[in-house]
């Protein structure tokens, strides 16, 4: 090294720096790069350091000598020195002075004052004009002060570019390097990927296809191999050159700038500041959670109010039984009702006008054979196309729906395990590492550790943390396929959105209670450990990726807290720690089994309305042709409707009434079919306006339905306000009830009159009855209680069949219509709807889902009996 | 509270008679509350206990639903209580 080398190296100017200060600079210089420039290589960086200093101490004079120069040099008034040595002194002065007028304006107003108007107009301008000019001067002097250490920050930045890493040209090429093999790869998977798409192709098409990726991987590889050779000569050079010192005169100030002499703050600051930035820039997850909640109280339950109850008794054999542990409970917020008498004879009915349950069986075992041998290939299209409106286009059967889904689940189980063991395996080497990469750094503190020892055991810390960033990367993006795999597209989203919704957690259903206030404070801290992960995986730091790693899978476990409940285990933390993705659960939820029964009562009232309809169009056509052996059958069913009547409680008297209605028209519909439907013009044509009006009713309930449903799943609506909405749509329902009521019930009386040998006292009143009692149609969710004995009755089923609402499609419309918990309200809906299949163009929809959902009881059936 | 009350409920086509096992008031709201079971147990070993809403004046001639969000959660907390009071820590895992 030269003298001029180390002189540009130091930034010194040898006739005014003893050696004593070179001592100083040298030291500076080394703390500096120790804490700061930790991603380079300092100790490279000081041997070049010390090796200037060497160089440069020989022509140094040394303190005493620079002292005795210093005085002559300032009484010879040099400029530049008395600017750069004085600046400080002179802003500490100017300070003072500053600070001294304020004083000698207080000590003048106590001494002087207190003053007339006019003296006190002068003394408040003197102060005012020796302030200002105070001031003025200050500010000058610091702006001063400022260009002055600017100017020094970038000196400084030069020498540090000048004397840092004479690796970084080498390393530079070998990015270059890794990024350019990276794109020449990609060519052959895009390549792969466009034959799969496009293909096959015809000659031409495909003498096109081959030419483009000729040319785009001869480029590629052009480029690295040019990479290539300036990688090779760049090493070889390396070991001959003189070192990366270039360009000007870059030297460090004279000792007095700033606290530490010859090097200013800012330099280093400034790149730290880069850093922070760059990292700021970097979106995660959770960055973007934590900026949408900053600030705001998120409620993580809609419904804001928290009850209180008070006054508490307990029956003590409940207390023994709690304190035993030996149970686990549900609870069951609908009223079962009070003594009740069923109409077994009605229900016997109603039990032979379903489909038959064992071809049902039959067909479905039929469907989840053919589904169980789909290829993977055709699974694989299912998986891609059969998404969002496709499904409502196709209008395929819900239970068919429900057999795909599992098939496909289990499709997407078996892709994913392996990746699933992979990252398992990956997250346990992580994990393994970091301890015992924390065992090594205790050891290493020891003392009387031998040189030996230090070396073997650095030598294995660097082998523990090595690639981490690449693994823990590989990890981070297998997570993202697997959760792609359960939930992909949007709808998936939404699905697990609605899982998160209906408050499921993994251990168990409906077990995670909702904390009151979103934890925003804990996603930023999140935040903070996912920005300073990918960074480090940015910049190749695999130290810092698997420490940022560790402390977020530590923070969300620490915040996840799972205990012990009346209902079973259930997440009481803020968080809920899940390392390996897996399939959401919205099964079982409360909110949405309510909103089926509301959805089975709008339904039964919709079916009675189609009763009604129908029974007026059969009642005119039975005007018209007086169908007496008809209307025998309906005055016998009359009558013992009316014999039952006074023993009925109102929910069942209503689902009664509503199928006596319908039996009526069964009866009729039948005796139309064998006649070959041989009518008049005039009873197609009320048949038509019939079904239309019953069209109307239900298309515009429909709408609602999906409209509330709609608002519900996109966090529009609560659950309360979905539930309200409902009601309001039961209600306005129940007006166009009345309407047509009111339009049929004359007719039926007018008949009664002039036919006195039938009494049709009992259909009219049930017809009375269904409408002026409204509650009893909503009090009719008590069939989701009583569903045991009615279903069992009618298709041998169990309350615990309400479990299968959970397996229904995943269309949160669909479902509410489709699922309806009582099978008896199910059948009664499925009888009713049956009519409007024959004559109306809608209706399907309906009755299919219905259809469906008691063919999948069946199912389940099925399958318990096969397991039997 | 009376250790004899009883509610009556039909299951199955049957009378059923059903235990009372606690009660308790809400001021917030003005209602009262009432949790009772048939001590049936599920395939999952679970019980069902019915919890529904009463006017204190008719005790529990008159039970209403339990409807509301803030309810149910209000049910759950007072469940866990009983649990806590009969002597049960809730494990953390």
């Amino acid at each position: 090294m030269t003298i001029e080398e180390a002189i540009r190296i130091l930034g010194v100017d040898p006739n005014n720096t003893t050696s004593e200060e070179l001592d100083v600079i040298v030291e500076n210089l080394r703390q500096r790069f120790e804490e700061r420039l930790h991603l380079m290589n300092p100790q490279a960086v000081m041997d070049r350091v010390y090796e200037a200093a060497d160089v440069v101490r020989p022509f140094l004079p040394s303190s005493i000598q620079r002292t005795e120069e210093r005085t002559e040099e300032r009484e010879e008034d040099n400029p530049i020195d008395e600017q750069t040595l004085s600046i400080e002194d002179r802003l500490l002065e100017l300070r003072r002075n500053l600070l001294h007028i304020y004083s000698q304006e207080r000590e003048e107003a106590y001494q002087n004052g207190p003053f007339n108007a006019e003296e006190y107009e002068k003394f408040t301008e003197k102060y005012r004009k020796l302030k200002e000019e105070a001031n003025q001067e200050l500010e000058q002097l610091n702006r001063q002060y400022k260009e002055e250490k600017e100017k020094e920050a970038k000196r400084i930045k030069e020498v540090l570019a000048s004397i840092v890493d004479k690796d970084a040209p080498i390393r530079d090429i070998e990015n270059k390097l890794a990024e350019s093999k990276k794109r020449f790869v990609y060519i052959f998977a895009q390549e792969r990927e466009e034959a799969y798409q496009n293909g096959p192709f015809t000659a031409e098409e495909y003498e096109k296809f081959t030419e483009k990726y000729r040319k785009l991987k001869e480029e590629a590889n052009q480029e690295l191999e040019q990479l290539n050779k300036q990688y090779k000569e760049a090493k070889e050079g390396r070991l001959g050159l003189p070192g990366s010192v270039s360009g000007e005169t870059m030297g460090l100030p004279g000792p007095t700038i700033g606290e530490i002499p010859g090097l200013p703050g800012p330099v280093l600051k400034e790149e730290e500041d880069s850093i922070e930035t760059e990292k700021d820039k970097i979106r995660t997850l959770h960055t973007i959670l934590a900026e949408i909640e900053d600030g705001l109280m998120i409620d993580k339950k809609k419904d804001h109010k928290v009850l209180r109850a008070s006054n508490i008794q307990v029956a003590d054999s409940f207390k023994k039984e709690m304190s035993s542990g030996n149970y686990l409970y549900n609870i069951v917020h609908l009223v079962p009702t009070l003594i009740i008498k069923v109409p077994i004879q009605l229900l016997t009915k109603l039990k032979n006008k379903i489909m038959s349950s064992q071809e049902t069986k039959e067909r479905i075992a039929t469907m989840k054979e053919r589904i169980e041998n789909l290829k993977e290939e055709d699974l694989q299209l299912i998986y891609d196309e059969y998404r969002a409106d496709e499904t409502i286009q196709d209008d395929i059967p819900v239970v068919v729906n429900d057999l795909l889904k599992s098939r496909i689940s289990r499709w997407v189980g078996e892709k994913t395990q392996e990746l699933s063991e992979m990252t398992e395996r990956m997250m346990l080497n992580v994990m393994g590492s970091y301890q015992e990469v924390q065992e090594i750094d205790k050891m290493l503190k020891t003392d009387n550790l031998s040189d030996d020892v230090k070396e073997m055991l650095e030598y294995r810390r660097q082998e523990m943390i090595r690639g981490k960033d690449e693994m823990i990367d590989t990890i981070r993006r297998n997570q993202k396929t697997e959760r792609q795999w359960y939930s992909g597209g949007l709808h998936g989203m939404e699905e697990d959105m609605k899982a998160r919704e209906s408050k499921q957690s993994k251990v168990g259903y409906r077990f995670a209670k909702e904390s009151r206030i979103h934890n925003v404070e804990l996603d930023k801290e999140i935040a903070q450990c996912e920005r300073d992960e990918k960074y480090a995986i940015l910049q190749g730091d695999a130290e810092g990726a698997m420490n940022a790693f560790m402390n977020r899978e530590m923070l969300l476990s620490k915040n996840t807290k799972i205990e012990d409940s009346v209902f079973g285990k259930r997440s009481v933390g803020d968080k809920y720690y899940s390392p390996l993705p897996s399939m959401p659960n919205y099964n079982n939820d409360p909110f949405v089994r309510d909103l089926f029964t509301s959805m089975a009562l709008v339904g039964a009232v919709a079916s009675a309305a189609n009763g009604i309809i129908t029974h007026q169009v059969e009642s005119k056509k039975i005007l018209e042709n007086q169908n007496d052996d008809t209307m025998k059958e309906v005055h016998q069913l009359g009558n013992e409707l009316k014999g039952q009547s006074d023993t009925f409680a109102k929910g069942i008297k209503q689902q009664t009434q509503q199928s006596v209605h319908d039996a009526t028209g069964t009866i009729e519909r039948t005796t139309l079919d064998k006649n070959n439907w041989n009518f008049t013009d005039q009873y197609h044509v009320d048949d038509s306006l019939g079904h239309q009006a019953y069209n109307e009713l239900y298309q515009n309930t429909e709408g609602a339905f999906t409209k509330i449903a709609s608002d519900y799943t996109s966090g529009a609506l609560s659950s309360k306000e979905a539930l309200d909405a409902i009601s309001d749509v039961a209600a306005n329902t129940q007006q166009h009830l009345n309407a047509v009521y009111g339009a049929c019930r004359p007719i039926m009386q007018e008949y009664a009159k002039t036919h006195p040998q039938f009494d049709l006292e009992g259909a009219l009143s049930s017809m009375d009855s269904l409408i002026q009692n409204p509650e009893a149609i909503i009090n009719m969710n008590e069939a989701m209680q009583r569903s045991v004995d009615i279903g069992e009755q009618i298709a041998n089923l169990t309350a615990n069949q309400a479990d299968v609402i959970a397996t229904l499609p995943s269309d949160l419309s669909t479902t509410l219509i489709g699922s309806l918990t009582s099978a008896a309200l199910a059948s009664n809906v499925a009888n009713s709807m049956n009519y409007s299949k024959r004559k109306s163009s809608y209706g399907n929809s309906v009755t299919d889902m219905v259809e469906d959902f008691v063919s999948q009881q069946a199912e389940e059936q099925v399958e318990k009996t096969s397991k039997k | 509270m009376n250790e004899n009350e009883k509610i009556t409920i039909k299951k199955e086509g049957k009378e059923v008679e059903c235990e009372v096992l606690f009660t308790f008031d809400c001021e917030a709201n003005g209602k009262s509350y009432v949790g009772y079971t048939d001590h049936e147990v599920d395939s999952r070993n679970r019980k069902n206990i019915y919890v529904s809403s009463y006017d204190p004046v008719f005790r529990f001639d008159k039970l209403e639903e339990v409807t509301t969000e803030e309810e149910k959660e209000m049910i759950e907390d007072v469940l866990n209580q009983i649990r806590k009071d009969a002597g049960r820590e809730g494990g953390i895992e």
